[in-house]
């Protein structure tokens, strides 16, 4: 069954880049296809509601960001983004399954970071140099995605190369001329913005994918 | 406690608040230039949470554009928000990043001048 003229209609203004398009779809069907979820993977919602908002918002973002992916003749909107979003719950949990099979991995960005730093420190003793340049410029591509200015790509990687020194940040931020407490805040509030980006994006998930 | 389709539009807000497209981006920004609590943005728009966090789902308009008065009507419409605020909120955090922009520029040019008399 295809797409209805309701859902036609949505469809071509997110085609459009309607402002409302988006606010809208998550309007009608965010909630219906979330508790859809909720009641086919019961044990797992349970355990943690919030993978199923993941792969909800993943879904309608992915679709947003790729609409023509959509074919209207060949199924609902409804049924075509239930689709997406139940793929990538099965993937989070499956990967959930992985990471809890395998050594515990550090979740948080800090602890993170030490992977980062080991990559760097192994690099002279690596038998290849050109794995482990390829490896870190997948990394550098990987996070070019979601840092589009050159200081924030650096703050990034200082970030995640668990640099703690204050005044280095200051120098890439330009502030050192400012008085120690007001360096202290603004570095801090960078690093926060930085972190909550790479949190909110999963991409310390990605970068332990790549570097595994 | 709050229901799944605002846990969802919570997170979904989160998610597009780094991108420039959506309105989200801008609210926090907004916040955070003027130290803003979001309880005090909220009071401003004259709005309910709900609408808030749809209203961040929704794309800003480009304020050079002809129609951005007309287009940010229509978002003040559909989120129940005051299109003045709006305005405002698009407004001054345009011309924050314009300010910043303009900052930056000058400090490259510093810079480049400092090489070039080392060089010397």
């Amino acid at each position: 069954m295809g797409a209805s003229i309701k859902e036609r209609e949505l469809h071509e203004l997110i085609l459009q880049k309607d402002d409302l398009a988006f606010a809208k779809l998550f309007d009608l069907y965010g909630e219906p296809i979330s508790k859809y979820l909720s009641t086919h993977f019961s044990r797992f919602a349970r355990q943690d509601e919030r993978y199923v908002y993941e792969a909800v918002s993943d879904a309608f973002l992915d679709y947003y960001e790729n609409p023509s992916a959509y074919d209207p003749d060949k199924s609902s909107l409804k049924s075509f983004l239930g689709l997406i979003a139940k793929r990538d719950l099965i993937n989070l949990i499956e990967k959930e399954k992985k990471h809890f099979l395998r050594i515990e991995l550090p979740e948080d960005v800090e602890l993170q970071e030490i992977k980062w730093n080991n990559l760097k420190e192994n690099d002279a003793a690596t038998d290849s140099e050109i794995v482990q340049n390829e490896l870190v410029e997948l990394v550098e591509k990987e996070l070019e995605k979601f840092f589009n200015s050159p200081i924030d790509l650096t703050l990034a990687k200082m970030v995640l190369s668990k640099e703690r020194n204050t005044e280095v940040f200051a120098e890439i931020l330009g502030i050192p001329h400012l008085s120690e407490d007001e360096v202290f805040r603004e570095v801090k509030r960078h690093k926060d913005r930085i972190k909550k980006v790479l949190q909110r994006n999963g991409i310390e998930q990605k970068l332990r994918r790549i570097v595994k | 406690m709050r229901n799944d389709k605002i846990k969802l539009l919570e997170l979904t807000f989160k998610k597009v608040s780094d991108n420039p497209d959506f309105f989200a981006h801008f609210l926090c920004l907004y916040m955070e230039q003027l130290s803003m609590s979001q309880d005090k943005l909220l009071s401003d728009l004259s709005c309910d949470y709900e609408s808030y966090l749809k209203l961040g789902l929704c794309r800003a308009p480009d304020i050079l554009k002809l129609d951005y008065l007309k287009r940010l009507k229509n978002i003040s419409e559909f989120t129940k928000t005051d299109v003045d605020n709006l305005n405002k909120i698009l407004k001054e955090v345009h011309a924050t990043k314009k300010l910043k922009r303009i900052n930056y520029g000058q400090e490259y040019l510093t810079a480049a001048r400092d090489s070039t008399e080392e060089e010397k």
